[in-house]
């Protein structure tokens, strides 16, 4: 008896959605055996999960905290994907949106809050902008792979805050742990009343719907998408597939920089090491779950990214109350990203089992 | 990687010509929106060519699909020396001695020859192997007269070396039945002879049984024993080849008597459009590709360019649309000088270009909509300031797809899901559409049936008529000679000789293609 894999004819976006949710579905049946070896009951554990991440007030808060640099973060790898690109490089663009946001908010510490933080907010962007921009620029220019590229980038930039928090703008104070001082009051993102979740959320919304919107209803986003489809004949149209892949990366590394600003000016005040990092929701590489969660649509990413801000919070908690070990959440992270992605290959592909003689 | 198996059934051993090898019964596919196969019955028989013909769209490319296991029939069975076979997967197909060699090359153009006939069989890797492989295939290029230098990489190749590379990469699975869907296609005529006079060899000699797809007629005559025809997914007719003729088939084809009549306007040559003053450039390899070239086209004139594939004719196209730069030398169209323009500059001067490959020519991912208006997106009615007016692009769609007979279910079907020929009618209806004032066209009826070429050929005739300067690349010296109004022949980047078509001698203009000067 064997298995092999044969072509589908009907791919539509109803079995997309189905292969999503049935991809999820089998992750949770995966995970619950790691619980049940863990010692936990997988179905008091996941109650545990959803009652942590929507069930009150401040887990809805923490979920929304999250959601915001996965929003962000999945937009930075959609738009480029969608000019067939890779950006793998997220985590390193929100370092930079965090630095560069941060260098405002100390430069400028007079400025009024109006002022400063729209100004942050720019800075951010193009600081990831650039970051990404560089890396387009390499592929358009000497078809350096972007995967690489980007991905050296996030280094540099991690090493960045390291070096930033560590001397030029180490708090003061003896500190053990090295960390910059406190951005100004007026450089705080304000936010919603009652929670911790920053206003840096309707950006994300905003941005989700405009791209949506831009990928399908411009002409840039016709062109974006001829380029993503068959550059040969975007270049047979006349389509620059040079100023296609600037202005995708750049606006990739944009958003991600602005998941830097919010971490900066709406939740930590200050740059410190690991933040941007932190080892339950590695926002940047996460960006591409939840892209492939939301089947590459940027208004499912919406929902996509609060799901999976749930989950990470709801990890969080089940840790806690479970007494799980830390790598708890990376692994149903994984378990996820791994059964998406095979549900995309089943998209395409059936399988069969073959019986007897061919 | 699962392991390829060798045949299992070998059918030559006591088979003798005329005995059955495959049939198909009650063949049916449905796709969405269309009825692809309609309960055909098809059979091959050992030592024969058996040709499938019929319109764009017909059916034909999937029924060949079926066999090589790459689509699953929703009806019917297929029956091997009698005994019955489900072929799932191509893999499947190979085991039972079939090969498939596609419409389109399914080649990774970075690899050589060699590592491209071994790609996922089990050989080679160490080099000692390699060695053997290599032998191997030049056993094989000898025994069939297939020359392929087996280290070349596939990017250097030619159209008709790259699909002898594809029949060898067969012929190296020890296939049996050789399915071939529209392989002259892109040959030269003296490759297509070569091709027919192979094929013929190997069904009688090895028994080897070819199913054989092609649009040319007369090609269906000289090579095939039988000729089965297709209609919208059914099989109207079977044939022996010695009972008919081109134009019965033509008109069993289309459903109608097909006039193979051209109305020419009578109509003077204006000023001229285009003018190339010693134009010189590179090919992809680096090697100069055009050594020279100055010619003229006027206003409603068709300047045929004949030659032999890769002798510099796809890169002058390629230059004069602006995908190509120059070494030296001028194009000027209209008086300016449009030699540093972009692409997308001469596009909006009104240059129209019909690329060689259709897949150049089209997003697969788009609905059929889209891709028409992909050389006019950016000008009015479909271009707002920012956006795309996607109820222009609609109605656009709406008039061009009867108007062009493009087979298609809807305007949202996707590019890819269009057969050949209907994806290169869907590029003739976007350029010729566009009313261009130059219209460089290289191959342009290529992989269409004889009704929509003669279509096509009548529409480029009347843009003469809008006063539209025409470049007709085409292999295809009767083609060249009953459209154009004058004829330049290339030869390893040279205009060798250039006559008006009226005075145009084929044995001269084949001796101008050979290089030789008279
Ligand atoms: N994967 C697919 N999905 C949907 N429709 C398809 C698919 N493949 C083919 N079709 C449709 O089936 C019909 C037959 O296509 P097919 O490719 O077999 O035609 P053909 O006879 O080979 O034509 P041509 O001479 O143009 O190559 C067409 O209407 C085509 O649009
Ligand atoms: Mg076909």
């Amino acid at each position: 008896m064997k298995f092999f894999l044969q072509k589908r004819t009907d791919i539509s976006a109803a079995n997309n959605i189905r292969s999503v949710l049935i991809s999820v579905a089998l992750a949770l049946v995966a995970f619950s055996f790691v619980l049940l070896a863990s010692g936990a009951d997988p179905i008091s554990a996941y109650k545990d999960i959803v009652m942590a991440a929507f069930g009150s007030v401040r887990g809805l808060s923490n979920t929304g905290i999250k959601m915001i640099p996965f929003l962000l973060c999945g937009l930075a790898f959609l738009v480029p994907r969608k000019a067939g690109l890779w950006n793998i490089g997220g985590v390193g663009q929100l370092h930079m949106g965090a630095v560069m946001s941060a260098w405002v908010a100390y430069s400028f510490p007079d400025l009024p809050a109006p002022l400063l933080i729209p100004l942050m907010i720019i800075a951010a962007f193009i600081g990831g902008g650039l970051l990404g921009g560089i890396c387009g620029f390499l592929k358009a220019k000497w078809s350096a792979n972007e995967v690489v590229t980007t991905m050296m980038f996030n280094y540099v930039a991690i090493l960045l805050v390291n070096h930033l928090s560590a001397y030029p703008w180490r708090r003061g104070g003896g500190i053990a742990y090295p960390m910059t001082s406190e951005i100004v009051p007026a450089a705080w993102m304000p936010v919603i009343a009652g929670t911790r979740i920053h206003y840096t959320v309707v950006i994300g919304i905003v941005a989700a719907i405009i791209i949506f919107y831009w990928l399908r209803k411009t002409k840039t986003g016709y062109e974006i998408r001829t380029v993503g489809s068959n550059p040969q004949a975007a270049k047979y149209s006349g389509i620059s597939s040079m100023k296609i892949i600037l202005l995708t990366m750049f606006i990739g590394g944009g958003l991600a920089g602005l998941a830097g600003f919010g971490e900066v000016s709406g939740l930590q005040h200050s740059l410190r090491v690991n933040d941007f990092t932190p080892p339950d929701a590695r926002y940047g590489f996460s960006g591409l779950i939840v892209a492939y969660l939301a089947g590459m649509n940027s208004l499912v990413l919406i929902i996509s990214s609060f799901l999976f801000g749930g989950i990470i919070t709801g990890g969080n908690t089940l840790q806690i109350i479970a007494d799980l070990s830390s790598g708890i959440t990376g692994l149903f992270q994984g378990l996820i990203l791994i059964f998406v992605i095979g549900g995309q290959v089943l998209l395409r592909y059936k399988i069969k089992l073959k019986t007897g003689e061919p | 990687m699962r392991e390829e198996k060798t045949i299992d059934i070998d059918f030559r051993q006591g088979c003798k010509p005329g005995d059955m090898v495959l049939e198909l019964r009650n063949i049916t596919k449905r796709f969405p929106g269309v009825l692809a196969n309609d309960h055909i019955n098809f059979d091959v028989k050992a030592g024969e060519v058996h040709a499938l013909l019929g319109e764009n769209g017909a059916g034909k490319t999937t029924l060949m699909n079926i066999i090589y296991g790459l689509y699953q029939p929703d009806e019917g069975e297929i029956y091997l020396r009698g005994k019955k076979v489900v072929i799932r997967s191509p893999l499947d197909a190979i085991a039972l001695g079939i090969g498939m060699v596609h419409q389109r090359f399914k080649l990774v153009p970075s690899l050589t020859v060699a590592e491209n006939i071994i790609l996922g069989l089990r050989e080679g890797g160490i080099i000692g192997r390699m060695k053997r492989v290599v032998e191997r295939i030049e056993k094989l290029s000898e025994k069939y007269s297939l020359q392929v230098d087996p280290s070349a990489r596939i990017w250097q190749l030619s159209a008709g070396e790259k699909q002898r590379v594809e029949i060898l990469k067969m012929l190296y699975r020890n296939a049996q039945i050789l399915v071939l869907d529209e392989p002259t296609s892109i040959l030269t005529p003296a490759e297509a002879e070569q091709l027919s006079l192979l094929l013929r060899r190997m069904a009688t000699q090895e028994m080897a049984v070819v199913p054989f797809i092609t649009h040319k007629l007369p090609e269906v005559i000289a090579t095939s024993n039988r000729v089965t025809v297709l209609r919208r997914g059914r099989v109207v007719e079977e044939i022996r080849t010695d009972q008919t003729n081109p134009r019965d088939l033509a008109r069993k084809m289309v459903g109608k008597s097909v006039l193979f009549q051209l109305k020419k306007p009578e109509i003077a040559p204006g000023d001229p459009v285009l003018e190339i003053k010693n134009l010189r450039a590179l090919n992809d390899k680096g090697i100069m590709a055009l050594k020279g070239i100055s010619l003229t086209i006027r206003e409603s004139e068709i300047l045929g360019i004949a030659g032999v594939a890769g002798n510099g004719q796809s890169e002058l196209a390629e230059v004069i649309a602006g995908l190509r730069g120059v070494l030296s030398g001028e194009i000027i169209f209209s008086g300016e000088d449009i030699t540093g323009l972009s692409t997308r500059r001469r596009i909006e001067k009104g240059i129209g270009h019909i690329p060689e490959e259709y897949m150049i020519g089209v997003v697969p991912d788009f609905s059929v909509a889209d891709n028409l208006v992909l050389d006019k997106y950016f000008e009015k009615p479909f271009s707002r300031r920012w956006g795309l007016d996607h109820k222009a692009v609609e109605r656009f769609a709406e008039e061009m797809i009867p108007r062009y007979n493009i087979r298609t279910p809807s305007k949202e079907t996707p590019a890819i899901h269009l057969s050949g020929g209907n994806l290169q009618k869907l590029i003739l209806a976007r350029e010729i559409s566009h009313h261009p004032r130059l219209l460089i066209t290289n191959l342009p009826t290529h992989g269409l049936d004889v009704g929509a070429a003669e279509f096509i050929q009548n529409q480029l005739l009347a843009l003469k008529l809008e006063k539209c300067a025409i470049l007709l690349i085409s292999e295809d010296l009767d083609e060249i000679m009953s459209v154009s109004d004058r004829i330049a022949v290339f030869y390893e980047g040279r205009i060798t000789g250039m006559v008006p078509a009226a005075e145009a001698v084929k044995d001269n203009l084949g001796a101008w293609m050979a290089g030789v000067k008279l």
